[in-house]
């Protein structure tokens, strides 16, 4: 008999001496993986804006980070950012959320064809599902198809090919076609095509939504693949630029990412394969007072994304060193510039007039 | 009355100078100057005492002797200058060929993925944006507003097929038969070309095999950038093109187009011997 199943505890366990007295720098016993990641495991990386940064320092650890639809030889760095290239593995913008994940798995191993894929904007035509690839659309609806079907081929392979899933979720609110539940990356009438209200709908996904959308993302890969899949599932530390759902945007937030963080607790605690990694805790806590975001409270700095990162590679490369001086100089010349993540989201703040 | 055209490149100005002059008479109307450097020593290509040559020392005494002219280029002794060869082609292009697909091409049976022509103009420009040509021509184009023609670096010699790697490089887009897609990507740049106020030469129709490369009949024989003349490069060089090559390319330019109109004399004698 002890005095109280506290007693005895890590400091970690408290919140004094886990959080209030500990310097946001140092938060490193936050996290402690469930399983390693071999070098030669094939990692595929998807998301929000957030995913882009650990898909980057993986690739900066010479972790074998899979990439189906590299830019074409020659294209600078910016104009292959410009068109989403090199972000992900594949070229599918930002996933912001498992319903969408799980609706792309679908199409490309299940032949799901999605409502209305093809958006119009100015006699132009673009992908309703990644509105933003191609940033002056294509010539006909049909160019637009057929550079789809080429990419869910890649997508497929992917699924298939890969060891390692990284997911961070984004977002809860999302856009969804009515007749059908087809789940759309970003508003119709954001990027191109036009909002109708007698064809969209907004949709704010409920924790049991979010899990049940992402479990059936994981038996979909089972039926597939008929071996073990590693997942890494995060959670953005993103706000929301906007929302749609009548609430203020701070309460909207705090629901998104609360459902979010509440589904990736769940799946952690529930599948030994899932493994949650805590880079929204790492940029949010107390300690931090708000210093690993940027000015509009809402970009995570470029301390702060080190920060985050430091904690996860030291669990899952500790004996890696740092990432290479070229890439981290480069990295933080990207940063710096303000402009270092492609997110669609962040459109949004266009609207606010 | 005769104008002055200044031709200035790398190892690609031999065919011009070795093709000059290419119609009966226009020697009398156009004098011709040919500069330049060998490999990279056009990288260096700059202000030098008010005239305009390589800072290098070594290609700056190249460069001198090459032309003949023992100086450097003084910009406004001439009436337009030519800019040929200086790695201005669309390597690339042929190496992202077999991966990439768009609207354009007959490869999406193979091709990993789909991209607008627009992403592949884009890749070509970022390519070139910064290289040796455009280096050369922004550095006239601040000491001149004498018309400046870049020429694309002529498509390789079809002798290429006789080297395996790349006759394995070029095969798919000859099967294909998408010569036709690879002209339209490098014309893709016009207007970018345009917008900083170049213009465009491309070799005549007729120098072309199957689209991506140059007829034979015009790469045999090709000789050295070489003070007083070179030798013949080897035999399966398949950069360098010959004097009849060079000869096509006048003829082919004056005979119509922009470059005709940067000598308005000439288009004067020749309306007058026409009438004759």
């Amino acid at each position: 008999m002890t005095e109280s199943p506290y007693s005895g505890l890590e400091p970690r366990a408290f919140w004094s001496s886990g959080v209030a007295e500990k310097s946001p720098l140092a938060m490193d016993d936050l996290y402690h993986r469930k399983f390693g990641i071999r070098k030669s495991e094939a990692i595929a990386t998807a998301g929000s804006c957030f995913a882009q940064h650990i898909a980057r320092n993986l690739k900066g650890r010479s972790f074998n980070v899979m990439q189906m639809e590299p830019a074409p030889a020659g294209l600078s760095e910016q104009s292959a950012k410009d068109r989403s290239f090199g972000i992900y593995t594949c070229r599918f913008g930002n996933i912001y959320t498992p319903a969408q994940l799980l609706q792309l798995a679908r199409e490309a191993l299940d032949g799901l064809a999605p409502a209305e894929p093809i958006w119009e904007k100015n006699g132009r035509f673009y992908d309703a599902q990644r509105p933003g690839v191609e940033p002056n659309g294509w010539a006909t609806a049909e160019e637009a198809m057929l550079a789809r079907r080429f990419h869910l081929r890649n997508v497929a392979e992917m699924f298939m090919e890969m060891d390692v899933f990284v997911f961070t979720f984004g977002l809860t609110e999302a856009w969804i076609h009515r007749e059908t539940g087809t789940v759309y990356p970003t508003a119709p009438g954001n990027i191109a095509g036009a909002f109708d209200p007698e064809v969209y709908a907004f949709h704010n996904y409920t924790h049991s939504e979010t899990i049940d959308a992402f479990s059936s993302f994981l038996k979909l890969m089972r039926a597939h693949r008929g071996r073990r899949l590693k997942c890494i599932i995060t959670v953005s530390p993103v706000p929301l630029t906007a929302t749609a759902c009548g609430d203020h945007v701070l309460s909207a937030s705090t629901y998104s990412k609360s459902v979010l963080r509440g589904v990736c607790g769940e799946l952690s605690q529930r599948n030994k394969m899932i493994d949650y990694y805590p880079s929204y805790e790492l940029i949010t806590a107390p300690s931090s007072r708000g210093i690993f975001y940027e000015r509009n409270l809402r970009s995570v700095s470029a301390p702060g994304v080190e920060n985050a990162m430091r904690v996860f590679l030291n669990e899952h490369d500790p004996r890696g060193g740092a990432t290479t001086p070229q890439q981290a100089t480069k990295d933080h010349e990207r940063e710096q510039a303000g402009d270092d993540l492609v997110c669609e989201e962040i459109l949004l703040e266009a609207f606010n007039k | 009355m005769t104008s002055n055209l200044c031709v200035i490149g790398n190892s690609h100005v031999a065919a011009l100078k070795d093709g000059w002059p290419p119609l009966d008479g226009l020697a009398h109307h156009v004098r011709a100057d040919f500069f330049g450097c060998l490999k990279d020593g056009m990288k260096s290509f700059g202000e030098v005492g008010g005239k305009l040559g390589p800072c290098e020392p070594e290609a700056a005494a190249f460069f001198k002797g090459i032309s003949m002219t023992g100086d450097f280029v003084v910009p406004e002794q001439y009436e337009a200058f030519v800019l040929t060869g200086m790695k201005f082609f669309p390597n690339y292009l042929f190496r992202n060929y077999a991966d990439f697909a768009t609207p354009s091409t007959n490869n999406h049976a193979f091709a990993r993925q789909f991209v607008s022509d627009e992403t592949l103009i884009e890749a070509l420009w970022d390519e070139l944006k910064d290289g040796m040509m455009l280096h050369t021509a922004r550095t006239l184009r601040a000491h001149t507003d004498a018309p400046i023609f870049i020429v694309w670096q002529p498509f390789l010699s079809e002798v290429l097929m006789q080297i395996g790697w790349r006759e394995a490089l070029y095969s798919p887009i000859i099967e294909a038969v998408d010569g036709a897609f690879i002209t339209r990507i490098m014309a893709g740049l016009d207007q970018h070309l345009e917008a900083e106020g170049f213009q465009i030469l491309r070799q005549p129709q007729e120098t072309i095999k199957d689209g991506v490369m140059t007829d034979q009949r015009y790469s045999e024989g090709s000789k050295q950038f070489r003070e007083g003349g070179g030798g013949e490069h080897r035999a399966l060089d398949v950069f360098h093109m010959n004097a009849a090559f060079g000869r096509a390319c006048w003829e082919h330019w004056f005979s119509k187009g922009a470059l005709r109109r940067a000598f308005p004399t000439l288009a004067y004698k020749e309306n007058e011997q026409a009438a004759a």
